[in-house]
């Protein structure tokens, strides 16, 4: 920790855990819309996922096992959790320096008619569903 | 209520909209002016819940589902809503852990959600809490 700030770094050779079901809606990131928060801005922007299996069903009742080797050169996972507790990771396309590939991806998240590189890149590296 | 809408706080609460999915800070200043008071950003706090693996998702579950009654309209907006992500996690976070009384007012729409087919495995969660009360 930097004062208040958390030092993002890569998580590699890790499973990451995302609440919810294995659609590839569920693996695209929500783009902007007025007055509502959304996953292409702050410092925990990307596609949410939690280190910690217990984090991503401490209230939801399922999550997908992602293994971070496994989603290829295309995509990366941060960790941004401020803290011990906080275990927050974020999938991020990869030398994505003004956002322009989070946008594109964001801007792809139409329901069950969502269908993007990406998101079929975090569902390949999909290992497993486990419940709480 | 519209996307729109869900969205608008009145001006007194404004500075306390939180920033990004990230922002715990502001959401828990929100939650904790308290019922009534904080009546109004309710159908924000909704929003909050469009993922539950949003940062802001967890202490705006925890407090609505407690809230029970008064959320009751804003639950039957986002069930009827087309954006079946938030459908699911509304579901989940808040409905799942209502109590049976509470579960029992919102019997049509949930029978409705668990007939209609759904690829966001909302038919199959509405299922589920309705064969928890039975």
């Amino acid at each position: 920790m930097v004062g208040n700030r958390a030092v993002s770094r890569l998580v590699q050779r890790y499973a990451i855990y995302r609440g919810g079901p294995n659609t590839l809606n569920n693996y695209t990131p929500r783009p902007r819309k007025e007055g509502q928060n959304d996953d292409v801005t702050g410092p925990k922007k990307g596609l949410s996922t939690f280190e910690s299996f217990a984090a991503a069903t401490l209230r939801a009742s399922k999550a997908q096992i992602i293994e971070t080797d496994n989603l290829g050169g295309e995509l990366t996972a941060v960790r941004n959790g401020v803290g011990p507790q906080d275990t927050h990771v974020s999938i991020l396309p990869t030398n994505d320096g003004n956002d322009e590939k989070l946008f594109a991806w964001a801007a792809a998240k139409m329901g069950d008619k969502t269908d993007h590189a990406y998101s079929r890149a975090v569902r390949a590296a999909r290992t497993g569903e486990q419940a709480k | 209520m519209t996307e729109a809408q869900q969205g608008v706080l009145p001006a007194k609460l404004e500075h306390l909209r939180p920033r990004d999915k990230g922002d715990i800070e502001r959401a828990s200043q929100l939650i904790d002016i308290g019922y009534p008071d904080n009546a109004e950003a309710l159908p924000l706090m909704f929003t909050w819940l469009a993922d539950g693996n949003w940062p802001i998702a967890g202490p705006a579950a925890d407090y609505l589902s407690r809230l029970g009654w008064a959320v009751l309209p804003h639950v039957r907006s986002v069930l009827s809503s087309q954006d079946e992500q938030w459908v699911y996690w509304v579901l989940d976070l808040v409905v799942r852990r209502f109590p049976n009384d509470l579960i029992a007012e919102l019997e049509p729409n949930l029978r409705a959600l668990a007939e209609a087919p759904s690829g966001e495995e909302v038919d199959l969660l509405a299922r589920d809490i309705l064969a928890g009360v039975d």
